[in-house]
């Protein structure tokens, strides 16, 4: 078969592909009666109330000295890991604000920092391609750094996510530039299966900005990428993705799942945040605020509260929203906050128990948010 | 140093200090005032952060490291000691890092030596599936001619016809063993490890006539010559092997080194009366190179970079007449692009992002040896011209700001060091525009005037 046959077998493939998936639009559409907010309000949910004291600003954690890009809790103990443009790693012990760790890094464009579950370890990746993983209680060298205990090497672009599994201090998830996604087996270092790689299906077409394991189902976890969408993969098939969520009109930014683990939420440079079903492939919910001007700031983060009522998204207009995910409608908006941050909000993250949020900015500081609480007056 | 204290966020509203650079305390008693009208409703998990422990958080201290752990303090980042200077490839390959890395005289570790080593052995490898495929294409080419012509000749054509460009049996087994690694992309896989036994082989392969013979169609390629010497284990890439080399290291991410490069300028040497002083304030700059290759189109990439003082970015001249595989999403599969072209369209990719950096100066590679040009000095310098104000439009168009140009050759250390104090100078004017001093146009050492060019319009 000669170059200009394939070619066009090629392109009436391609063709039929994108019929069927309008088709299959299409019909997803039909199917779609109400949306979550509808039935909510048809059951008559009335709207939370959410005043400027119930979730106050109860800690600012300073130390770094470039933009924040991304904060993980541990799993316990009320940790907290940040990494920062100037090239560091703080781990700070929450309550007390107190830093404990300031890791000095190999590669001062880092985008990403997650905890170990045992909050033995923190791993951070960033513009070098790799994860470094480091080692809490391992001594500093004689420069007084924490020496990298393993570097995971084999992306071939940034590495924009990264998430422990849960209760496996051996296994990281990555999602990266290079579109593709990659479970790492720590103890030696190699990759033990890639998602979305060269000649498999159902891949990623553009860099991945988002990973998000599954609490309930560690085995389950859903990418986004700068192509759209969101895809969810099962890690025992590295071979396709499980199911791709169409819908956003631009960058997926951050994929979080929900609490319960049968549906996660997304965040997309189209501004508007997106609750979507794994069991049925629907998207359950757009949580859209329409602004005057027309300029409809990018979502950069997301994170849910822990009975999944709330959901707190940070735009790049250092607003941050938080949204009643029941009834689709904002309740307060932290950045408006005389104690927030001033500049935009770039991470977010609720601890373990949920009783507090922390919020990372491009001011250089973290803070502590905390719901309701009776304050003992001096 | 800009950090300044207030003791109370209440009071913060009357500061006069620049919110940008001030940052707020929250003292334990400015929370308690605020707090004083909260509403009852407690949650047994949120009480912990409520709690006092008895002593005040120490904020924005660094050396409070509980556990002993000794840590050292935190320089602030003052934005006058520390330039960032961040490189872009376009297409091109990086030799200004390299040669960044000699100017301030840092040696290259053993390890950083066994590094460049072992890539500039797989690239070699590279540049040689390029000359095969050179030589398939042109057997293919001339054997077709000369079928065409003993057509129209009658005679009878040889099954086996040789030409100038068929190789020998062994070269052509190796040669399709390569190329099939090549085209699986799997290359990092067998090189260079497999470099030592393969040797030989690529010996016989260069001395080969037909490759003579392709490789005189195509001079880009440095290393050939010396193919068995770099295949050796015990090669020891030469200074002028590693300008050469495609980058120094393989790794797809980026590079970067600091380094400082003298304060004095050509102008203010006639001002210093002690030459042999240590220069007062050794800027220093970090120098970051990022192959486009791995990161394309500008992705979210380019973000990390928003504060960066400085673009530089790589066009070469030569490119003009090339084609390369362009990176298409569509379904279309890839395409040939002129190479020039798809430079152009990353540099207006970088621009969407970098509206706000101070300055964009960029320079012009030339390859060397320079091919297809005259060797007309005059036409070279009028090319560069030419192209220089193409791209100043298109910067001025996009952003409405000044770009500053600088012809260099990559390969040619005394060019790349002047483009590296043209950079210095167009920091120092932002500077002291900052400081509302003017210093005219005639003061400066360089041009600064976009009208200078024989081509203004």
């Amino acid at each position: 078969m000669s170059v200009a046959e394939l070619k066009e077998r090629h392109v009436a493939a391609s063709d039929t592909v994108n019929s069927l998936r309008e088709r299959l639009k299409q019909k997803r559409a039909s199917l779609l009666d109400t949306d979550v907010a509808g039935y909510a309000r048809s059951q008559g949910k009335t709207p939370l109330t959410f005043g400027p004291t119930d979730l106050v600003c109860c800690r600012t954690l300073q130390g770094h000295t470039g933009k924040v890009y991304s904060l993980d809790w541990t799993s316990e103990k009320n940790r907290i890991v940040s990494a920062s443009q100037d090239g560091r790693l703080i781990v700070w012990n929450a309550l007390t604000s107190q830093k404990t760790h300031a890791i000095k890094l190999p590669c001062a464009w880092v985008m990403t920092c997650a905890f170990s579950p045992t909050g033995q370890s923190v791993a951070c990746g960033g513009l070098d391609s790799a994860c470094s993983i480091f080692n809490l209680n391992s001594l500093c060298d004689k420069d007084g750094n924490l020496p990298v205990s393993r570097t995971l090497n084999g992306h071939k672009g940034y590495v924009s996510s990264c998430q422990y599994v849960p209760d496996e201090d051996a296994h990281l998830i990555t999602g990266s530039g290079d579109h593709t996604c990659v479970l790492w087996d720590i103890t030696t270092g190699l990759r033990t299966s890639v998602f979305g790689g060269e000649f498999q299906s159902g891949r990623h077409t553009a860099d991945v900005l988002s990973v998000s394991i599954n609490q309930s189902n560690s085995r389950l976890f859903v990418s986004g990428s700068c192509d759209t969408t969101a895809r969810l993969w099962d890690t025992r098939v590295a071979s396709r993705a499980v199911r791709t969520f169409h819908g956003h009109e631009g960058d997926v930014n951050v994929v979080k799942f929900f609490p319960d683990g049968n549906r996660f939420g997304t965040g997309s440079d189209d501004g508007t945040c997106r609750l979507f079903d794994i069991r049925t492939g629907h998207q359950l919910q757009v949580y859209h605020q329409p602004h005057s001007d027309n300029d409809v700031p990018p979502v950069k983060t997301i994170a849910f509260s822990i009975s999944g009522r709330l959901l707190f998204a940070g735009y790049t207009n250092g607003d941050c929203y938080v949204w009643d995910t029941l009834l689709a409608k904002v309740v307060l908006n932290l950045g408006s906050l005389q104690t927030s941050h001033e500049a935009q909000i770039s991470c977010l993250g609720l601890s373990a128990d949920g009783s507090a949020l922390c919020t990372g900015s491009w001011d250089t500081n973290l803070k502590i948010w905390a719901f309701g609480g009776h304050r003992k007056i001096i | 140093m800009y950090k300044y204290v207030c003791s109370s966020a209440r009071s913060c509203e009357s500061c006069a200090i620049n919110r940008r650079s001030s940052m707020i305390y929250l003292s334990l008693r400015s929370i308690t005032q605020y707090n004083s009208q909260v509403a009852v409703d407690r949650s047994k998990s949120s009480e912990k952060w409520w709690k006092s422990d008895g002593k005040s958080p120490e904020y924005g201290s660094s050396h409070d490291f509980g556990q002993g752990i000794r840590l050292s303090y935190f320089p602030y980042l003052d934005s006058k000691a520390k330039t960032k200077i961040h490189v872009n490839i376009g297409i091109v390959k990086l030799y200004v890092l390299i040669h960044a890395k000699f100017l301030c005289g840092n040696k290259f570790t053993s390890e950083e030596l066994q590094d460049i080593k072992l890539m500039i052995q797989s690239n070699m490898y590279k540049y040689l599936s390029i000359l095969l495929y050179g030589q398939e294409r042109f057997e293919e080419e001339a054997l077709s001619r000369m079928e065409g012509r003993s057509h129209d000749q009658n005679a009878e054509a040889d099954e086996t016809t040789k030409c100038v460009y068929s190789i020998n049996p062994t070269s052509k087994h190796f040669s399709d063993w390569l190329l099939d690694i090549i085209a699986t992309g799997d290359l990092d896989a067998f090189f260079p490890a497999a470099t030592r036994e393969y040797a030989p082989l690529v010996e016989e392969v260069w001395k080969d006539h037909a490759i003579q013979e392709t490789y005189k169609r195509r001079d880009e390629l440095h290393f050939l010559p010396n193919a068995v010497e770099v295949s050796n284990d015990e090669y020891k890439p030469s200074e002028r092997d590693i300008r050469y080399a495609e980058g120094v290291t393989q790794a797809n991410g980026l590079a970067f080194i600091e380094f400082s490069l003298d304060d004095r300028s050509p102008m203010s040497e006639t001002y210093t009366e002690n030459l042999e002083a240590p220069p007062p304030h050794a800027a220093k700059y970090q120098l970051i190179k990022v192959n486009a290759k791995g990161m394309n189109e500008g992705g979210k990439w380019v973000e990390m970079f928003e504060d960066v003082c400085v673009v530089v970015f790589f066009v070469v001249l030569s490119d003009y007449n090339q084609m390369w595989v362009s990176p298409d999403n569509s379904s279309n599969g890839a395409s040939l692009q002129n190479k020039m072209i798809q430079s152009k369209e990353l540099f207006e990719n970088l621009d969407k992002v970098n509206k706000a950096s101070l300055s964009c100066c960029e320079w012009f590679n030339d390859f060397s040896p320079v091919r297809s040009h005259n060797n007309n000095q005059s036409v070279d310098r009028q090319a560069y011209f030419y192209v220089a104000m193409k791209f100043k439009d298109l910067y001025t168009s996009i952003t409405g700001q000044k770009l500053f140009v600088w012809q260099a050759r990559a390969r040619d250390g005394v060019t790349v060091d002047e483009a590296f104090k043209y950079i210095k100078e167009v920091l120092k004017w932002d500077d002291e525009k900052e400081e509302t001093y003017y210093a005219g146009p005639d003061d400066s050492f360089y041009n600064t005037d976009m009208s200078s060019s024989p081509y203004a319009k």
